[in-house]
């Protein structure tokens, strides 16, 4: 017989548990949790319980779903996952940067480039005021300073009005 | 200001909000449109910094929105017919080439583009460079001797030290010279030393990876030119 993977021969799938930093415990198939390197090479070191210290249970939750329908992936079900990822990126801004955190800290690379698109696409049109908010960054330029780099790219702050608001 | 669990947290109006770690920063600004991206240096000077940084620009430059290249094909009195080819996402088009429509650019009458940037140039060797997404320009150093004719150019990209150059072929006292200016070092075009026969053909010149390939017009051949050594192959 052809040599193939342990579990298939078994029948058995292999499962591995995710804990979160809140000490919940989620149990899920080996082939699912793969899609993310950190993991992966925790497993390929023998791993099988996997505390994820930097991930709170409400962004595992959403990670997970995402991971699990990522993992359906076939040919025919392209505009299902298309829509599947509309929907995903629709929290709050809080929501999503806690997302790409986790994203990052675990390898998806899938999921990072989603949620960094989105992102994008959301603060295209914010006014610099909103950005500062959004990123709760704080203004370090002096008004001159500010007023420079401002007239550098004139154009940029011209034509229309930007979005002021948070969300 | 509390640290845990290696994320820094700031006190913000009685809450307590995450700063998002800088690299997180770095990747969402990648995919941030470069038009956008200049009103975005007011943010902060950190996001001015990472706008300004030459690796995050190249690496901005290979992500989906500025790919695009820009030629003229034909210039009249009235018109001017472009040609571009771009990725689908980027569907802004009305804005680069009303930038490259100004009067500014009227006398240079050829065009090449690599990256985002294009290269605008006329026979008599006035050549101008320009980004039509953040809206910035250069005309390089042009003094007037009374015999140059032809000129050629071509932008190219050094991997190496991430700089654009400008190739610039002409003919002076009847005989052909190469020059290459380097974007953002040099004061002055420099000359590099005559190979065999070469004379690009206009409009038929390609980048691809450190090198610029020319058709050549004396010899039916092509002819390459490494933009980092700044020598033929």
């Amino acid at each position: 017989m052809a040599s193939s993977s342990s579990s298939s021969k078994t029948g058995l799938k292999k499962m591995l548990t995710l804990k979160s930093s809140d000490g919940d415990e989620f149990e899920l198939e080996e082939s699912i949790v793969i899609q993310c390197q950190t993991i992966k090479h925790m497993v390929e070191d023998g791993f099988s319980l996997i505390p994820l210290q930097n991930v709170d249970t409400k962004t595992l939750t959403k990670i997970i779903e995402y991971m699990k329908k990522h993992a359906e992936k076939t040919e025919s079900n392209k505009e299902e996952i298309k829509n599947f990822n509309k929907e995903f990126v629709k929290g709050s801004f809080d929501d999503q940067f806690e997302l790409v955190s986790a994203a990052n800290y675990l390898h998806i690379n899938g999921l990072m480039d989603l949620l960094c698109q989105s992102i994008a696409d959301r603060i295209n049109n914010k006014s610099v005021r909103a950005v500062r908010e959004i990123f709760n960054i704080s203004n370090d330029y002096t008004p001159d300073e500010e007023e420079k780099v401002r007239d550098e790219h004139k154009w940029a702050h011209e034509g229309g009005e930007f979005d002021e608001s948070l969300d | 200001m509390i640290v845990y669990h290696n994320q820094v947290y700031m006190e913000k109006n009685n809450n307590i909000v995450a700063c998002i770690p800088h690299e997180l920063v770095v990747e969402i600004l990648k995919k941030v449109p470069a038009k956008y991206l200049m009103r975005f240096k007011c943010v902060s000077k950190s996001f001015c910094s990472i706008i300004s940084e030459s690796l995050f620009i190249e690496s901005h430059q290979k992500s989906c929105v500025s790919e695009f290249l820009i030629n003229r094909l034909a210039l009249t009195p009235e018109d001017v017919i472009y040609n571009f080819s771009k990725r689908e996402e980027y569907k802004d088009l009305a804005c680069p080439i009303q930038y490259l429509d100004q009067p500014c650019f009227q006398d240079l009458e050829f065009m090449q583009s690599i990256h985002s940037l294009v290269c605008l140039w006329n026979i008599a060797g006035q050549v101008a460079i320009c980004n039509p997404f953040t809206k910035q320009n250069v005309f390089l150093p042009y003094d007037q001797p009374a015999e140059i004719y032809g000129t050629i150019c071509s932008l190219g990209f050094d991997p190496t030290t991430k700089k654009h150059k400008v190739f610039k072929a002409h003919i002076e006292n009847r005989e052909l010279r190469y020059w290459i200016f380097t974007i953002g070092l040099d004061k002055s075009w420099r000359q590099i030393p005559s190979c065999a026969k070469f004379y690009p053909a206009k409009n038929n010149c390609v980048y691809i990876d450190g090198v610029i390939y020319f058709v050549n017009q004396l010899a039916c051949n092509i002819v390459a030119f490494g933009v980092g050594d700044e020598k033929f192959i």
